[in-house]
């Protein structure tokens, strides 16, 4: 499998200066993203979940290189984009894009949309001048919009047509890794499940691969053939998604399992939680020891001393000290039992 | 028994550049003392005006008819004075958008110890008491100190939690939720979901809680709304909602959630989107995008009416949609249509 | 709606559209069509009114000074018996010329400054809004008389002397704009297309900071007329006989107090006045225009 592996990032990390006072001194740093190893297959859909602050965009944009890396490197299908140049960047640019989360912020105000998605085409160079209207027309029908709707300004439409719009605008320059980040998460759960689906069509039809982030791993399991699972800049478990989903083997994706609301309304009311006590610690002074221990029910005191390490496991990893006794009990409560 | 909250035939129109917008177009909806009752919808789908209305919040182009009813009282002809009086006491609001709600130059203590003296007097010492009382009942950790936060200093999660303990430091009869976890991560959304639980049962206080999310309500309401276009198609116990929709538009709603319980098969999108409020609809509203619609969906419009005690649809078909979710996902009840709309 | 069925290949990508759209968004407002109309008028009448009267701006007649308004000087005359009515549009010319470079000149540099200083940020913008801070503390009217006795007074130094003073609030808003604009996800989205910085900077940022553009633009042509009258009332404007509308003015004081000749004031305030207000209108209605989100008048 290992030639066949896209993105690879390893031991990345992004740390922002915090600077304090009136001389703007470094105080500190915020590690956002803290030695992440993250492999992505061609073909494959990885979910990134986590909660807001525990990373997951800043990996995304780093993967991008729209963030530089200040730890570790990042390799696009075998070329290392750490410290490449503008030349480098200027090739591998087009062949990976982003999906950005709010629909109503990442198209500009001023320009219809039709010149939006023409606008990639444009700054690429990509087919003859006169063919590129024809092409917009062709990538609004891949998204499943009307090709009328090239002239309307982005407040003329829906939430969702504009997610179609930001999905054809990345899709202009025929990348083959797409960063989807939070790309549902302002948009109606009715319209959540048509932008879901077309991403998923849209992987049949291209052969595209995604890195998925979200908050929401019911929409995580659906889509993802893998999820990994972030916590405060790093990765606490990562597997198949089915796994991860029904056997997790972390108590933090256990809490974020537990968290999703199950449409059965008997069921919902009778289920125990797994419900986090405490506030997300701030990623610029993260605990000692494993960096959940402040809001895990399970937490010992190795967990607040030691740092566990990601091991493999049968089809994953999981970086937990307790994993192996914890399994039968966090099965439990993610069946809702 | 009267209900505590009684809508009835409540029409909300707006004046726009394109012609009169319907934005609400007679609902009638009842909220029985201590129940909690899920309004759900699409973003236009007029719940949340309909929320603002109950509120008397809405801007004053709205042209609202019909009767919204608090214990008896319609509260759209009464006097203004008598009717803010009634805010706080009797109902209040918890919003979106949390830092537009919160004033960022006034630490929360005073703002929710404001609202206390505001409505029941007192010293300033027991209004700030108050105020630490209700912030360690919505569980914001070392109430004491926090007090003299100002709301940036607070994680989105604190601040919804603030904003709950405002609307209820005057023990409201009734609360209005307006999605208030939408901007929320789910591990948040569970607390809040949790506290508004805890406290409704201990305080015994009604809940209308307003959201585009029929997964939130699940563990949450007793009963639910499902509004389309401005007007309500169905509603029942929520268990009956669940377990056996009978209108097209709520089991699209069911088939697009992502269930952890019952993964592998596609999701089932309404296709298509709202349509334009602005333009006269001689039918059903939701017939561009159903796949049971006929000719006669087209031609006139289905009114809401009970297929059994104490759940009502507004659909022709309801008798004939099948009992429950189709165990076949190959025969979806919705059939995937590309409808291109505007 | 536009339910005029665009065959798919027809180029309807450019922002024609959205042209049109700003125009009809700017038409609801009536009171800038209103104000457009009356600064067209004016414009029309300084640059073809005085070919038309049959008098000269400079010609003495004093056998007719000093007349009311009647059929033969609609505006009367003066104490050297010129028309009125030519010098008020001559003046006019020269004064909408003035006023109008000055802006331009002005909007150039502070928009340059603005966007560069909010853009790249960083030291530059350190730099250049402390260059902002120093022109606010300058002496203008000084170091204005010093640059006229220097370079002699003239079209072009009374321009560059207006707009040298005039940029700096201009800098300030487009730089503020730029900072909020720059962070807004559609930003960043050009960029991982592929967009380079110039091209943000020109087309996706700028149409966001025109606003603040145009309101500033309004504010500087009234404040350059008023300039323009100041330096003529110190006597480094532009010299007589060559009328300004801001020069009349001044000419007019002693007629108007002392002699009651209150033509002499009237028609060029009333000029500057209009043009003032309408200039306001049109601002408004422009800044409406170019906002896409502002749907109801």
């Amino acid at each position: 499998m290992t030639d066949d592996v896209l993105v690879r990032a390893s031991g990345v990390g992004k740390h922002f200066p915090v600077r304090r006072g009136v001389l703007r001194r470094t105080a500190g740093a915020v590690r956002a993203v803290d030695g992440v190893d993250l492999d992505i297959h061609r073909g494959e859909i990885v979910g990134l979940v986590g909660e807001s602050g525990s990373g997951k965009s800043t990996l995304g944009r780093v993967l991008l290189r729209l963030l530089e890396p200040t730890a570790g490197a990042v390799t696009f299908d075998g070329t290392d984009l750490t410290g490449a140049d503008r030349h480098v960047l200027r090739r591998v640019r087009p062949r990976m894009q982003m999906v950005f989360q709010d629909p109503y912020s990442s198209l500009n105000p001023w320009m219809t949309v039709g010149a939006t998605v023409r606008e990639a085409l444009d700054v690429n160079g990509i087919g003859a001048q006169a063919g590129r209207d024809r092409r917009v027309g062709e990538l609004f029908d891949l998204v499943r919009l009307d090709r009328r709707m090239v002239e309307r300004m982005p407040h003329e439409l829906s939430g969702g047509q504009r997610q179609r719009v930001g999905i054809a605008r990345a899709l202009a320059t025929e990348p083959e890794f797409v960063v989807a980040d939070e790309a549902i998460a302002a948009l109606d759960v009715s319209v959540q499940a048509q932008i879901v689906n077309l991403l998923r069509d849209l992987r049949a039809e291209l052969g595209l691969t995604y890195l998925f982030i979200t908050h929401d791993l019911a929409m995580a399991r659906y889509l993802c053939d893998r999820i990994a699972v972030l916590q405060l800049g790093r990765i606490v478990e990562i597997g198949p998604a089915a796994d991860v989903a029904e056997r997790p083997r972390h108590p933090y994706t256990a809490a974020l399992l537990s968290a999703v609301p199950l449409p059965d309304p008997p069921r919902e009311r009778a289920r125990t939680r797994l419900v986090l006590s405490g506030e997300l610690p701030s990623p610029a002074a993260p605990p000692p020891g494993c960096r959940f221990h402040t809001r895990c029910p399970f937490a010992t005191d190795v967990c607040r001393t030691q740092e566990p390490v990601l091991t493999s496991e049968s089809s994953g990893a999981v970086a937990c000290h307790h994993h192996n006794e914890l399994a039968a009990e966090l099965h439990a409560i993610t069946t809702g039992s | 028994m009267t209900p505590l909250l009684d809508i009835t035939d409540l029409s909300i129109r707006f004046r726009t550049d394109d012609g009169e917008l319907r934005a609400v177009d007679g609902v009638s909806l009842q909220v029985a003392e201590g129940e909690v009752l899920g309004v759900v919808g699409e973003s236009g789908s007029g719940k949340s005006v309909t929320a603002l209305t109950v509120m008397g919040l809405l801007a004053g182009d709205a042209a609202v008819t019909g009767q919204v009813r608090y214990r008896g009282a319609d509260l759209l002809t009464m006097d203004p004075t008598k009717r803010r009086a009634l805010c706080g006491p009797e109902l209040a609001m918890v919003y979106q958008d949390s830092m537009a709600v919160l004033n960022p130059t006034m630490t929360v203590g005073r703002q929710i110890a404001m609202v206390v003296r505001h409505h029941r007097g007192g010293t300033k010492k027991a209004a700030m008491e108050r105020a630490a009382e209700m912030l360690d009942l919505v569980g914001i950790p070392d109430v004491r100190a926090r007090v003299a936060d100002y709301p940036h200093q607070f994680s989105g999660g604190q601040r919804q939690r603030i904003l709950i303990a405002l609307a209820l430091c005057c023990e409201p009869r009734l609360l209005i939720a307006d999605e208030p976890t939408t901007a929320l991560d789910v591990t948040v959304q569970a607390q809040i979901v949790e506290l508004v639980r805890k406290l409704r049962s201990e305080l015994g206080m009604a809940v209308v809680w307003v959201t585009h999310d029929l997964g939130v309500l699940a563990g949450l309401a007793d009963s639910v709304a499902v509004m389309y276009a401005g007007r309500v198609v169905e509603r029942g116990p929520v268990d009956t909602i669940y377990a056996g929709p009978r209108h097209p538009y709520t089991e699209g709603l069911l088939r697009s959630l992502p269930r952890l319980d019952a993964a592998g098969e596609r999701l089932t999108a309404i296709p298509g989107g709202l349509p334009d409020l602005t333009q006269p609809i001689p039918g059903c509203a939701f017939s561009p995008r159903c796949g049971w619609s006929t000719e006669h969906c087209t031609e006139e419009r289905p009114d809401l009416h009970e297929i059994e005690t104490l759940h009502a649809s507004a659909c022709f078909r309801a008798a004939e949609l099948p009992a429950g979710l189709p165990a076949d996902p190959d025969e979806p009840a919705v059939r995937p249509v590309e409808v291109m709309h505007r | 709606m536009s339910s005029a069925l665009v065959t798919p290949a027809v180029p309807v990508v450019r922002s024609a559209r959205g042209r049109f759209e700003a125009w009809r968004r700017f038409r609801r407002h009536r009171m800038a069509v209103l104000g457009l109309a009356v600064l067209a008028t004016i414009a029309l009448a300084v640059l073809v009114g005085p070919l038309l009267i049959g008098y000269d701006s400079e010609t003495i007649a004093l056998a007719s000074k000093n007349q009311p308004p009647s059929l033969a000087h609609l505006m009367g005359t003066d104490e050297l018996g010129r028309d009125q009515l030519v010098r008020v549009l001559d003046g006019g010319r020269l004064t909408l010329s003035v006023a109008v470079s000055a802006v331009v000149f002005s909007l150039v540099v502070g928009v340059v400054v603005g966007a560069v200083a909010g853009y790249v940020g960083g030291a530059l913008d350190n730099v250049l809004m402390r260059v902002v801070d120093v022109f606010y503390s300058l002496p203008s009217l000084f170091v204005v008389i010093l640059l006229v006795i220097l370079v002699g007074a003239g079209f072009w130094p009374i321009v560059t002397a207006i707009a040298l003073f005039s940029w700096m609030n201009t800098a300030r808003l487009v730089r503020a704009s730029y900072l909020t604009l720059k962070q807004r996800e559609f930003v960043e989205a050009a960029r991982g297309t592929g967009v380079g910085h110039l091209r943000i900077a020109v087309r996706h940022i700028l149409p966001g900071a025109l606003g603040p553009i145009i309101v500033t633009a309004t504010l500087g042509i009234a404040a350059a007329i008023l300039s323009e009258s100041a330096l003529s009332f110190l006597g480094l404007g532009f010299q007589p006989p060559q009328a300004t509308w801001g020069g009349l003015l001044y000419e007019a004081q002693r007629p108007v107090v002392s002699l009651g000749h209150w033509w002499r004031g009237l028609f060029p305030g009333l000029m500057i006045f209009l043009v003032v207000l309408s200039v306001n209108y049109v601002g408004d209605g422009l800044r409406d225009a170019v906002d896409p989100k502002r749907r109801r008048s």
